[in-house]
């Protein structure tokens, strides 16, 4: 069964507010979802503490052969996440 | 024969918990208690001021009813109106703490505080007591008296024996309650002691929080300055791990700084000899910034070192690729939190100028020709290590010329913000350094940095900065100092 998750975070994503987006996205992990798509069309910075957490997550859904899908990026934002190699297990969606 | 304070169960006995707190949390204890006292006491004062309106016009009415003779009943109404002037007097030292003239003069204020407090709590006894032998209404007293037990909770050598005493009679009291008709003195007496140890109880309660309160705001600050020693001397041991300065050479000049954004910083270089005169360098940024990311760093620091050495030592030609793969993987095993490190690893060869080098995710290194020509260097890409098993790692190559400058940098330098929220940038570090001259690694790096610092003109740092640059067969000799 198919479950997608969508979570729409705004503002910051950094050190200041990476740990209750963590929190925030493992609370939506509970069940069996096995698709997560973060939509970040309303998050103007994304710092390598807020990258962790993607990553983190990401890991998360590659243990249970979930995805991790991240849509509606700045190009500023997909930049940043493909000159550090993680748009393998963070997809990158327009 | 016990004393009167033993027969107070502990929990209750202030005197004997304070024994069990050392010297110094005893000593900010009664220093925090005397400043609220002094604080509070002009406010009591003002209570008091108001009282004594009231005080006066019972006095006046009595004046006025002939009361103020010399029967029985009269005397004790001389002796509430000495009680009242007393309240009144004791108003005065008070407001005196006000005045900065007696509230920066510590002796001075001891004394007036004590004053006060003695001269008020003294009187609103007296007339307590005074109005239950002459039958007159207390209510005003009983206000007063709740007032000042609660706020000072009678602080002074008599507490424990009026609590005491207090706490016996009430429970006579309650026990004779239901004899009231008989026995009315006894029981008026009882009920005022009866307040008067409600006010105890109620008081040593609210004292008890406030004494918690000092003790605990006492020990985190004590806590909090132990943490701040720690992360002083972490700061120092990591700053002085980077590695020492080179020798001053003809063929090579390396120079390296790391600026950390919070005490600790997540960024390290690192350049030390490998066999035959090869030099192996790294500049590394771990995501996230303070603590955690230098205990990562150090971590990951020591991984490349020692995984450079030991291949060194045995002779086996250095692939960087596949070094930086190994110590990919050895930084992923047991990284559950998925920290990374983005990096620039490169193997110099001072004799040929041979540079080839990894870029693990990291800002592009630049190199500064002879001539003044500044470009960025292009290689295949590469994983941040640590959060991804098995990735492949492919070095590019290059011959540095003489003269030449490799210049590497953290994103620290191409994020620093100014007061506009505006980034240093790759173009700005392009634009401070193209068309220069640079003679040297280390002045390539302090021509950076001040084009950086008049840029962020001084906001404070965001993020660590650090840089580390190489020049090749320099025109004239650098000294490492």
């Amino acid at each position: 069964m198919s479950l997608t998750v969508k979570y729409e975070p705004t503002g910051r994503f950094d050190a200041s507010t990476s740990a209750q987006h963590q929190l925030a996205l493992i609370d939506l992990l509970k069940d069996e979802v096995t698709a997560l798509d973060i939509d970040f069309s309303n998050i103007e910075f994304l710092s390598s503490a807020g990258l962790r957490v993607l990553l983190f997550v990401a890991h998360q859904m590659e243990k249970r052969s979930g995805t991790l899908q991240v849509t509606g990026a700045k190009p500023e934002i997909k930049e940043i996440i493909e000159a550090v190699g993680f748009d393998d297990i963070v997809h990158l969606k327009d | 024969m016990k004393s009167l304070s033993d027969w107070i169960p502990n929990a209750l006995n202030e005197e004997k918990q304070l024994l069990a707190l050392s010297a110094d949390e005893r000593r900010i204890i009664q220093e925090r208690g005397f400043q609220d006292d002094v604080a509070l006491a002009p406010y009591i004062a003002y209570a008091c001021l108001i009282f004594m309106v009231t005080f006066i016009i019972v006095d006046i009415e009595r004046y006025r009813a002939n009361q103020l003779d010399f029967s029985v009943v009269g005397l004790f109404f001389w002796v509430a109106l000495l009680c009242h002037i007393v309240v009144g007097a004791s108003i005065v030292p008070a407001l005196m703490l006000k005045w900065a003239r007696f509230n920066q003069d510590r002796a001075a204020a001891t004394r007036l505080l004590k004053l006060h407090q003695s001269l008020l709590i003294w009187a609103l006894l007296v007339l307590a007591i005074t109005a239950v032998i002459i039958h007159a209404r207390f209510i005003r007293l009983a206000a007063l008296l709740v007032l000042v037990n609660l706020i000072y909770v009678l602080p002074w050598r008599f507490r424990h024996t009026i609590n005491g005493v207090s706490l016996v009679t009430s429970g006579v009291t309650i026990f004779l309650q239901p004899m009231m008709k008989i026995v009315l003195p006894i029981v008026a007496f009882g009920e005022v002691l009866t307040m008067v140890s409600l006010c105890a109880l109620g008081g040593i309660s609210i004292h008890r929080s406030r004494v918690q309160g000092y003790l605990a705001q006492y020990r985190e600050s004590l806590y909090l300055s132990r943490l701040r020693e720690e992360i002083s001397v972490a700061s120092q041991l990591q700053q002085s791990m980077l590695p020492d300065p080179w020798p001053a050479s003809q063929m090579f000049a390396v120079h390296g700084l790391m600026r950390p954004a919070q005490d600790i910083g997540g960024d390290f270089y690192d350049h030390f000899a490998i066999q035959d005169g090869a030099v192996c360098m790294v500049i590394a940024d771990v995501c996230g910034k303070g603590i955690p990311a230098g205990l990562f760093s150090m971590s990951a620091k020591s991984a490349l070192h020692a995984t450079t050495l030991q291949s060194s030592s045995l002779r086996i030609a250095l692939d960087p690729g596949a070094l930086v793969a190994g110590v990919n993987d050895l930084l992923n095993d047991g990284n559950k939190d998925m920290l990374f490190v983005t990096a620039i690893y490169a193997l110099y060869e001072p004799s040929t100028g041979r540079f080839d080098f990894v870029n693990a995710g990291h800002v592009k290194p630049m190199l500064l020709s002879s001539d003044g020509q500044a470009r960025w260097l292009d290689s295949p890409k590469g994983t941040a290590l640590g959060a991804r098993p098995n990735r492949r790692y492919a070095a590019a190559h290059l011959e540095l010329q003489p003269g030449d400058t490799v210049l590497m940098i953290t994103d620290g330098v191409t994020e620093a913000l100014n007061d506009q929220f505006e980034e240093f940038g790759l173009d700005r570090v392009m634009a401070a350094l193209n068309g220069s001259m640079i003679s040297s690694a280390r002045d390539c790096i302090d021509q950076l940095l001040a084009a950086v610092d008049t840029f962020t003109g001084g906001v404070e740092q965001s993020d660590d900065i650090t840089c580390m640059a190489i020049c090749h067969r320099p025109t004239d000799v650098c000294m490492a100092a």
